[in-house]
Parts: structure tokens; C-alpha cells; sequence
């Protein structure tokens, strides 16, 4: 049922992209962020989610990545980068020590920023493509 | 030295979380059909906030664990399991294909059965005397 490219394209995929939440993480705990880094969480749920907008509306629209490569950097990079449960963890610490509306505003924070910023990523993609089809255009060599 | 112990950890345990949140996409998504793929998300990121739970409360009654096998469980196996990304563009998803009271319901469950998973995680290790 499963191809194994797709099983080693999503495990190394999936390798990296925790990895670089772990640096991510390491890199503000270091500099003293808030306790127990729900801020690095923050910050990489909402740029995993800006990432995942672009690639995919890139990889919809254009044939620039191969089916190994999409599922690499979706399912893979992005979806092993990005974290759920350190999100929910994180907003159960903060109710558990009394820290009520940060826990409120942690979570919708979370989802609705981590929203817009889909959007944001698809809006980019977008805007990016029509000015490469603009200036291509232009030359007189017509959209690819 | 022990820091590239935790990152290779770290590495090994997402790769596995990352295929194992493949299979349970792709079996769900064979039982109930191609629009389904958030039902999957939703029971990843949930079952993934109920093990962090637990992991977290064995560790704690254990008087913590050695750090490289806590990156690899922790960081590694259920944070690269668990997806926000995908939460996050499945919700657009569901609004953009004006489906909105599911696009609310799946942020607001997902988030809401998340924290609660959480707690049951620790509160069952607790209760197990683990």
C-alpha cells in the first residue's frame, strides 16, 4: 500500500525538521525566553505554518517539485518540524500553574496567528508567481 | 558530548514519529475517503497530547529521565508525530471550502481534546502508579 520512497522521503523529512525545532528551541531557551520555551514553540508552529502554506500552493500550482520532493518537505520537513503536543503540554503547564490568561491567550494566539499565517505563506506564493509570470511575460516569452 | 547524543535522539525519534503519522493518515484516509485527512490530524495531535502527558509524568515520578532518551520520546517521537502545520492549513482548508462551522469546530476540538489529552496523560500515569 505504501511506497517506500514516501516512507524515507517523510523519515528524513520528518529527521531534519525536528532537529531544527530542537536548535530553535536550544537557540531561545539560551537567550532566556519564557519558562519551559512555550515561546519557541510559538515561533516555529507559526513559521512551520507559514512554510506549509507556501510549498503547498507552490506545489499545486507549478510542477516544480516531484511527488518525493512534495512529500518530503510537507508531511516530512514541515509536518516533523512543526508540534502539536508541545503546543497542548505547553497550554496545560501554564493552566496547571496558574498562569490562566497567558494559557488562554498561548492558545488561541497559536491557532489563529498559525492561520493567518497560512494564508500569508499561500498569499506570498501566489503574489510571487504572478510577478514571475509578469516579467517573464514581459521579455516576451510568455508564462511557462 | 551528550549534545549530539540528544540531537541524533532527536533526529531518530521524529523520523519515526513522522512515519508513523503517515500510516495513520494514509489508513484513515482508506476508510473513510480523501476529504477525511483532518479526522487523521485530529487523532494524531490528540492521541500524541495524551503521550506527552503520560511521558512527562513517568519521567517526573522517576525522578527524571537519562536526557538523551527524553529528546528521543519527547522532542523526537511525539513531536515529530504530532503536526501543527497541517492543523493549521486543514482548518483554512476547511474555510476556504466554506465549511465553516467544521473549520471552527475542528480548531476549537483539536485544541480543546489536545490540553485535555494532556491532562489525562498525566493523570492515568498517575493513576496506573507508574
Amino acid at each position: 500500500m505504501m511506497e517506500r520512497r514516501t516512507i524515507v522521503a517523510v523519515a528524513c523529512g520528518a529527521a531534519a525538521g525536528g532537529i531544527v525545532r530542537l536548535f530553535v528551541t536550544q537557540a531561545m531557551t539560551a537567550r532566556g525566553g519564557a519558562p519551559f520555551g512555550y515561546d519557541a514553540t510559538l515561533l516555529v508552529n507559526l513559521t512551520g505554518s507559514l512554510l506549509l502554506g507556501m510549498v503547498i500552493e507552490v506545489a499545486q500550482a507549478d510542477t516544480v517539485f516531484t511527488p518525493f520532493w512534495r512529500i518530503f518537505l510537507t508531511t516530512g520537513l514541515i509536518g516533523g518540524y512543526t508540534t502539536f503536543s508541545a503546543f497542548s503540554f505547553d497550554t496545560l503547564e501554564l493552566a496547571a500553574r496558574g498562569f490562566a490568561l497567558t494559557a488562554v491567550l498561548y492558545a488561541a494566539g497559536s491557532v489563529t496567528l498559525g492561520i493567518a499565517a497560512v494564508y500569508l505563506g499561500i498569499a506570498a506564493a501566489r503574489a510571487t508567481r504572478a510577478a514571475v509570470r509578469s516579467r517573464s511575460a514581459r521579455r516576451g516569452q510568455g508564462p511557462r | 558530548m551528550s549534545e549530539v547524543y540528544a540531537v541524533a535522539a532527536v533526529g531518530c525519534g521524529a523520523a519515526v514519529g513522522g512515519v508513523l503519522r503517515l500510516l495513520v493518515t494514509q489508513v484513515v484516509v482508506a476508510r473513510l475517503g480523501p476529504g477525511f485527512g483532518h479526522y487523521a490530524t485530529f487523532l494524531i495531535n490528540v492521541t500524541g497530547s495524551f503521550s506527552i502527558g503520560a511521558v512527562y509524568e513517568l519521567s517526573r515520578s522517576h525522578g527524571g529521565f537519562d536526557p538523551v532518551l527524553a529528546a528521543f520520546l519527547t522532542t523526537g517521537l511525539i513531536g515529530g508525530y504530532t503536526t501543527f502545520s497541517t492543523f493549521t492549513y486543514e482548518a483554512l482548508n476547511l474555510s476556504f471550502q466554506r465549511l465553516g462551522a467544521a473549520a471552527l469546530l475542528y480548531t476549537v476540538g483539536s485544541v480543546l481534546c489536545g490540553v485535555v489529552g494532556a491532562f489525562l496523560g498525566v493523570a492515568a500515569t498517575r493513576a496506573a502508579g507508574a
